[in-house]
């Protein structure tokens, strides 16, 4: 095939590799430096009578020799272009040359100098000292140079913050000294915006009456919720959290992963009792995703604080994806006592419900987008098809705001399926083949596939033929040629005439147009 | 090397310029494009950029991260799991997007994601997430991740129509420095399937040809290259996939 496979990746790791291993068996001192050098120039001078100075110049004027390995040898060139250049049209030329002067070598690596080079001069001692390495193509050339936060660092600042969130409190680092600080509340999780139904009722009451619980002994601690992907675990979480905070007091939400890298930090920092101390001085603990709780020392302490906290008459809210007696990480005595208080669960959400979330989700989107509407035949619509969880409602309404955001139209049944389609289909999007186009449209005219590839002309069969062909083009990447060639060798001009008859005929034949339609859908989905 | 074999490979590496002139806007790219020049009015704090191989995705998420000053990360930083802590608890800079190419490459550290995510929405942050699929088929093991990656608005970009497509051709052609007449561009376009990888691989057969003969690019060249370099396509055989 191409002539640039015969370089694979050229990335310089198998290259190390064998110079690793060739400079353990001390083959390198064949050639002195200056040897090298000359060998070098002699296949250059080659190269130079070989393609002629236009060539030469054009393309290997900048070629350096970097590196010999073993049977391999490392080429540079400044840009990846005159790299698949060389490669492409060049590399057997060259390797012959090249062999003239270096007969030992066999294979030939391109490279293209950048900073990365220098690793591999570093693994041998014995090279020439080359240029500096000429980078000005490749900022251009490897998107991940972006990668580099230095090289960006200038402009951040002057991005301005996206407006669409509003961080309650803003979480600095958890330092050293032993400040515990609990995750960001999101402003917009709270009670007024949580949308009670049948299959959370129980623990959005529980949830209402701890936050507003003035002082005294807690009601229930633990409060334990689980419930699956979705459902609204964090959201209650976070309402009681902030309704708390409201009323003035100490409260900590944590999530587990920051819950065990506090404590790892506390650890370190040997400030691990300050920690506990601290924790233990609030008046709500809230710990979300526990099952990702993990690690022998942290299940310990949690446990510690759990108990603690619950010894001194304080509430503590957590919430899993499963019951306390399902946390196999956590110890057994831990379990128990989790399981000691409330223990809710949050159900999946029932129709009422999930038409009640779009709706409240789509008018607390209205307030910012106050062009963003959304019909009740679209509200239905989505809610019989996204039955998962709450979550898929919050994306599917995000998906339905930015078809408004970016087509300005109106949100029909129709453009709706379309944008959440993603969210409804559980298969990969098929990549469509002309057979299965050619078998569809065969069951579907009643002929069968032979006739649709065959030579014959009666109407019955060039119909079909020709919508199949349209169908081709539409949803193949196909070239004319090709499609032409899959049905019964066809010129690419048949193809052609069969596409712009069909696309004209659907533009003015409604039950035509509808059916290829109709076609297609079957095919994509 | 995993990186490598995850990104796509081509078999003929080609200057790939992310250089915003060198993007070309068309059918199936323009809600792709209008979408990230809307930033930072996005509908959602997170973005996902969905669509087949070689149709410049990358190059997208490039000029986006350019243009904003974001901080791109290739997929092996989420690979590593002491990546966790930094992108979830270190240096995180709220005023700055964060783009993840190639989000759906395999062994994605998926705690370090799902961390990021939840500090992105948190503390007011963006990012922009680079995939061939739909989180669904990531083989993600979290169903927390998965629920949260479904939650974020798509933007498709897809394999170019025939007009995005001609478009290409000529500024591959160009590209090269090489002054065509547009027969040969309709000559091609109609002729070859339409993917850009194949595109542009033809694009550089074409000028190595019109070089090594010392000809200028002709229908008739360019038809001589096509010929020869046309692989014999099985049905079934994704163009896309080469």
């Amino acid at each position: 095939m191409l002539k640039g496979e015969i370089s694979a990746a050229g990335n310089g790791h198998d290259l190390r590799d064998a110079a690793a291993a060739d400079h353990a068996l001390g083959s390198l001192g064949d050639m002195s430096p200056e040897e090298r050098a000359d060998a070098w120039s002699a296949v250059r001078r080659r190269l130079r009578a070989e393609l002629g100075e236009d060539v030469f110049s054009s393309w290997f004027g900048r070629l350096e020799l970097d590196a010999i390995a073993g049977e391999t040898a490392r080429l540079t060139v400044p840009t990846r272009f005159l790299k698949s250049w060389i490669e492409a049209n060049y590399l057997d030329r060259v390797l012959s040359i090249f062999r003239t002067g270096f007969p030992g070598v066999a294979r030939l690596i391109i490279g293209v100098r950048s900073a990365g080079g220098a690793v591999i001069s570093q693994r041998m001692p014995d090279e020439t000292p080359r240029p500096a390495p000429q980078v000005q193509n490749q900022a251009q050339n490897q998107g991940h140079v972006l990668a580099a936060p230095a090289a960006r660092s200038a402009t951040p600042a002057s991005a301005p913050a996206p407006a669409a969130t509003a961080p309650a409190t803003p979480a600095p680092l958890a330092s050293a000294d032993a400040d515990i600080v609990g995750n960001s509340l999101d402003a917009r999780l709270c009670f007024e915006n949580f949308v009670v139904g049948r299959s959370n009722a129980l623990a959005h009451a529980a949830a209402e009456r701890i936050a507003s619980h003035d002082g005294g002994a807690p009601l229930y601690s633990p409060f334990f919720l689980h419930a699956g992907v979705g459902l609204g675990k964090t959201h209650l979480l976070q309402a009681v959290s902030q309704e708390m905070e409201r009323r003035g007091r100490r409260v900590i939400y944590l999530t587990a992963d920051r819950f065990m890298y506090g404590f790892v930090n506390a650890l370190k920092s040997q400030t691990a009792l300050a920690f506990k101390e601290k924790l233990r001085a609030i008046d709500l603990l809230v710990l979300d995703d526990v099952q990702f709780i993990q690690g022998k020392s942290i299940q310990q302490e949690f446990g510690h604080t759990v108990n603690a906290l619950i010894d001194a008459g304080r509430q503590i809210v957590v919430a899993a994806d499963r019951p306390p007696a399902e946390l196999e990480t956590l110890d057994e005595r831990v379990r128990s006592r989790l399981a000691g208080g409330l223990v809710v669960e949050m159900g999946p959400l029932d129709d009422a419900l999930r038409m009640r979330i779009l709706e409240a989700r789509i008018a607390a989107m209205q307030v910012k987008h106050p062009a963003f509407q959304v019909g009740p035949e679209v509200v239905t619509y989505v809610a019989s098809v996204i039955t998962t969880n709450g979550r898929d409602l919050d994306g599917a309404v995000n998906r339905l705001l930015a078809h408004t955001t970016l087509s300005g139209g109106e949100i029909t049944v129709e453009t709706a399926e379309n944008a959440i389609r993603d969210l409804v289909r559980t298969r990969e999007p098929k990549r469509v083949k002309i057979e299965d186009i050619q078998k569809l449209v065969a069951t579907r005219y009643n002929v069968s596939r032979a006739d649709i590839l065959s030579e014959r002309r009666t109407a019955a069969v060039v119909k079909p033929r020709q919508i199949a062909m349209y169908l081709s083009k539409q949803l193949t990447l196909r070239s004319l040629p090709e499609i032409g060639r899959r049905f019964g060798g066809r010129d690419h001009t048949t193809v052609l005439h069969a596409v712009r008859k069909i696309e004209k005929q659907v533009g003015e034949d409604r039950s035509l147009s509808e059916e290829v339609e109709l076609l297609k859908r079957m095919l994509l989905d | 090397m995993s990186e490598a074999a995850a990104q796509l490979t081509l078999s003929w590496p080609m200057p790939d310029s992310f250089a915003e002139e060198d993007f070309l806007v068309g059918a199936a790219n323009e809600q792709a494009w209008d979408m990230l020049a809307r930033w930072p009015a996005w509908p959602e704090p997170v973005l996902r950029l969905s669509g087949p191989a070689g149709v410049g995705k990358t190059h997208l998420a490039s000029i986006f991260a350019r243009r904003v000053g974001a901080r791109w990360l290739p997929d092996a930083a989420m690979r590593r799991h002491d990546g966790v802590a930094s992108l979830a608890h270190g240096d995180f800079d709220n005023c700055r997007p964060i783009v993840i190419d190639s989000c759906d490459a395999a062994l994605v550290d998926e705690h370090a994601l799902f961390h990021l995510l939840n500090r992105v929405r948190a503390e007011g942050g963006a990012a922009l997430l680079v995939s061939r699929s739909a989180p669904q088929h990531w083989g993600l093991k979290t169903p927390d991740l998965v629920s949260r990656l479904r939650l974020c608005p798509v933007v498709g970009v897809d394999a170019p129509d025939d007009a995005l497509f001609r478009a290409i051709l000529v500024k591959l052609f160009h590209d090269r420095q090489l002054a065509i007449d547009v027969s040969v561009v309709d000559y091609l376009a109609r002729r070859l399937d339409r993917s850009v990888l194949l595109a542009r691989d033809l694009v550089a057969r074409i000028d190595a040809r019109a070089l090594a003969l010392g000809r200028r690019v002709s229908r008739v060249l360019a038809a001589d290259v096509l010929r020869e370099a046309k692989p014999d396509a099985q049905d079934g055989e994704d163009p896309m996939a080469i």
